[in-house]
């Protein structure tokens, strides 16, 4: 089956190729240089350290399954966690974009990947964290992860990208996840790729009746990068969330592209994105809305902030909806702009001084997405990071 | 909401466009097709110097190289562009209308019906302060108020007349804010364009009364494809108003206008329009196909430009009216009001260019969508390097009435200059029910509550209205809704 739909996509890939600044969806997003790039198949062990969140970790080095540095075999009942190779589900491949270049490609050669399987009424609640090191030098590395939750069930997932500072390689991964009826999942991704690195990444979610999906997308690496998150509300009362961080530096340019189709009534989607910009870095944030004819009583919400701190910094932002059905409450917002003068004064007359101020609203400023982050981990384990972050931007 | 009676409700909806009249007059029009020699025919007619021919023909052959743009969101059936007339003029008696007398009496009863008083005598009764400027098909017909803007300095008439006596600046500015390449509609209303109004307003002139200019498009087959070219020079300042109407048809007509503003060091230009072209009957059968391209360049420092825009009719709306905020501490403002009912489709929008220190945009625009109607804003707010302290505030809301239609918004926001404040916000709602309810218990029927509540729905931008207009407007937007509640 897997050989059948690597075959198919494999020839979409070499009939389509890779996109252009012409195609709307890639108009800010300059892809050639991935597109005329060789890479290599080269594999070795990883050197790279990482930091264990929990119990459950799942390695892969350089875009394979490393048994020795993973951590998952005392799992319950009802959870099941491996490599895609070994457990292949029929559903791999149905949910995402077949003619995107970056899919098709990842579909056709992809080496490895998460399985993460919870049955029915199984709720685990210890997060599973997928980390995923690259350290070899102009490798591609082609990624695919599937999620599966089951009915009433609950799963925590944390995907990290750690790179090689000063490597320059190609990681492409497609993540599918599938949350039945009144499941949960929570899913993060921290992506800390070397500075030098391209990043694709396409997550997709299909949500049930009643289910909830929450997205955290927290990217600090690559010098190009792009997260396509979409998602499809296909059961009464689902619930999406998709927030993310972007904080970039140097020449990085980063695109975040987002598509939430509202297919049925009832349901709600949020979505905060929050971007802190230096240097000549750039931000693109896409943000579409679709509510579909019949989905009366539709609940979205969409917002994206961005904070300049230097000259130079671009960002080009599009948030859209498109709307069908009349009952609905549709919202979207956008901001561009510097740190509040007026705060920092105001900090000022309490004693703080403007360095320490301006620290202070910055990390204010992003902390907002941070505030929506349950999982506690997750959520202490990112704040370091941005802290290091501003810390390193300060000096 | 349920049809609380079903016999009223289709009374509504078969409420007629009150402008679809045709009028019976003598047209000189030239056979249906596009080439070069129907160009040079189109330049010859209207005895343009040598450069406008070719100006003309520049955008004609560069027509040739382009295609239709697709990117908005709007269906519609190839337009066959060899099957329409470019040219329609009422024939005169005379050469040219010397005096009001002269204009062909049907003409001006066309004119009276519609409202638009074109003997000076009844404005001077006080019926209205507003100097007119009528097209009738392609061709400017009458210009009131003439004398007394021309004491003034004021140049105000038809585009044709412009080019006779004032070349010089036709030359200047013509194709300066919309480029005779800008786009394939623009190209080619380049290439064809028949008339227009031109107006230009002389250093420090404050120009005392509404100026306007009211386009009707009466013959069949044809396109029409106007120009208005408004200039402001430094400390003058002007407020402008645009209307238009058509007969009812059963075919579509294209209608490809472009408009250029330019504001020089403190100028201010106002231009307002109420578009109220034929939009087609409830089956989407007929209507405008309303293609326009409006800039305006706020070239010297502190100039202002304000756009307010009533779009009610035509089958399909393309319109994005911009501002270029060059000079610094220029301002540019949009507001706009958009409706469409049973099959009509816009999509409208501004683009608010920053490129000098301290410019500010305003973008306030209001979508309403009922029936089976396609309603999308398209917005672009850009702010370059340069744009220091740059600060623009869009809101974007949009009302559905009925489950059909669509409401869509598509900002496109891109900035460059980290002391830039940009924000951008949108929202999408209907009309609640116990808002209707709580009418209702008034005393105001389900129809009257309707276009109460959308009225307050758009109050923000009917307030930039002048006086006159906004009554119209109000008035519009009450038969535009006429038969959407159900």
């Amino acid at each position: 089956m897997l050989n059948e739909l690597r075959n198919k996509a494999e020839t979409a890939f070499k009939a389509n190729g890779f996109p252009t600044t012409k195609e709307e969806l890639w108009r800010f997003t300059d892809v050639s240089r991935v597109a005329s790039a060789e890479f290599s198949n080269d594999w070795k062990t990883s050197d790279l350290e990482f930091q264990p969140l929990d119990k459950i970790t799942v390695v892969f080095e350089n875009g394979k399954l490393s048994r020795e540095k993973s951590n998952f075999d005392d799992l319950p009942k009802g959870v099941c966690i491996g490599s895609i190779l070994d457990l292949v589900d029929p559903r791999i491949g149905t949910l995402a974009d077949a003619q995107s270049a970056f899919v098709s490609s990842n579909t056709a050669y992809f080496s490895d990947g998460a399985f993460i399987e919870v049955t029915d009424g199984t709720k685990f609640e210890t997060p599973i964290h997928l980390v995923f090191l690259a350290d070899v030098d102009g490798a591609a590395f082609h990624l695919r992860n599937f999620i599966s939750a089951g009915v009433d069930s609950e799963v925590t997932v944390i995907e990290e990208y750690i790179g090689q500072s000063g490597a320059t390689y190609w990681t492409n991964v497609v993540t599918e996840a599938f949350v039945a009826d009144q499941g949960f999942v929570d899913h993060y991704k921290v992506q800390r790729e070397s500075a030098t690195s391209f990043h694709f990444q396409t997550l997709e979610a299909h949500l049930g009746t009643g289910s909830v999906f929450s997205n955290h997308a927290v990217t600090f690496g690559s010098a190009l990068g792009r997260n396509d998150i979409r998602g499809k509300l296909t059961g009464e009362e689902g619930e999406a969330i998709c927030n993310g961080l972007y904080l970039l530096k140097d020449k990085q340019h980063f695109d975040t592209h987002m598509f939430m189709d509202h297919a049925v009534p009832k349901c709600n989607s949020h979505e905060l994105y929050k971007g802190i910009l230096d240097d000549k870095s750039r931000a693109v944030f896409c943000g579409r809305i679709l509510v579909q004819e019949d989905a009366q009583e539709t609940d979205a919400i969409q917002s994206n902030g961005n904070l300049l701190l230097s000259r130079g910094a671009k960002v080009n932002t599009l948030p859209q909806l498109e709307i069908y059905a009349d009952d609905v409450k549709c919202t979207h917002g956008a901001t561009i702009g510097e740190l509040d003068e007026v705060g920092l004064y105001y900090l000022q007359t309490r004693g703080i001084d403007p360095v320490k101020g301006r620290a202070m609203l910055t990390f204010a400023f992003a902390n907002e997405v941070l505030d929506e982050v349950k999982c506690k981990v997750a959520k202490a384990y990112i704040e370091g990071l941005v802290h290091e972050w501003l810390e390193q931007v300060e000096k | 909401m349920k049809i609380e009676d079903e016999k009223s409700f289709d009374e509504l909806t078969d409420k007629e466009y009150k402008y679809g009249f045709v009028t019976d007059i003598e047209s000189d029009s030239l056979p249906p097709g596009l080439n070069e020699d129907i160009v040079r025919a189109i330049s010859k007619r209207k005895n343009e110097p040598e450069w406008l021919t070719e100006f003309r023909l520049k955008a004609y052959r560069h027509w040739l190289t382009l295609e239709e743009p697709k990117w908005a969101k709007v269906e519609f059936p190839p337009v066959d562009y060899q099957a329409l007339s470019y040219y329609s003029a009422p024939k005169q008696k005379i050469d040219a209308p010397k005096s009001l007398d002269d204009v062909d009496p049907e003409l001006l009863a066309t004119y009276e019906k519609l409202g638009i008083p074109l003997g000076e005598q009844e404005v001077l009764a006080g019926v209205a302060n507003v100097a007119v400027d009528a097209v009738f098909d392609s061709v400017s017909v009458a210009t009131t108020f003439k004398k007394n803007l021309e004491e003034l300095g004021i140049i105000f008439g038809s585009f044709s007349e412009a080019v006779k006596d004032h070349p010089e600046l036709v030359k200047k500015y013509l194709g300066t804010v919309v480029p005779y390449k800008d786009n394939y509609y623009a190209t080619l209303n380049s290439a064809v364009f028949s008339d227009g109004s031109f107006c230009y307003i002389p250093k420090g002139v404050k120009c005392p009364m509404e100026l306007s200019t009211y386009f009707r498009i009466n013959a069949a087959n044809t396109g029409q494809f106007e120009r208005t070219l408004l200039i402001a020079d430094d400390d003058a300042k002007v407020s402008y108003l645009e209307g238009c109407t058509a007969p009812q048809r059963d075919e579509n007509q294209l209608h490809a206008a472009v408009v250029e503003l330019v504001a020089h060091e403190n100028a201010q230009i106002k231009y307002s329009t109420v578009q109220n072209w034929y939009p087609g009957d409830k089956d989407g059968k007929g209507g405008i196909y309303n293609f326009v391209t409006k800039r305006g360049h706020c070239r010297g420092n502190n100039s202002k430009i304000s756009w307010t825009q009533v779009e009610t009719g035509s089958a399909i709306t393309w319109k994005y009216p911009s501002c270029i905020l060059k000079g610094d501490n220029s301002v540019g403002e949009f507001y706009s009001v958009a409706v469409t009912n049973n099959l009509q489709q816009a999509d409208t929008g501004t683009k608010m260019i920053h490129i000098g220190k301290n410019t500010k945009s305003t973008i306030i625009s209001k979508g309403i969508s009922a029936g089976k109607a396609q309603n999308s804003y398209r917005g672009m707010v850009k702010v370059v390097e340069t744009a220091e302290n740059a600060r623009n505030f869009s809101q974007c809301d949009s009302m559905l009435i009925g489950d059909q239609c669509g409401a869509h918004t598509f900002p496109y926001i891109d900035v460059s200059n980290p002391t830039a404040q940009v924000e951008h916000e949108a929202t999408t709602t209907k009309i609640g029910e116990d808002q209707i309810f709580y009418c209702n218990q008034r005393g105001l029927d389900t129809e009257e509550a309707v276009t109460m509540i959308v009225n307050g729905f758009c109050k923000e931008v009917f307030r930039e209205l002048p006086m006159e207009f906004a009554v119209e407007a109000q008035k519009l937007l009450g038969i535009s809704l006429e038969g959407s509640v159900g």
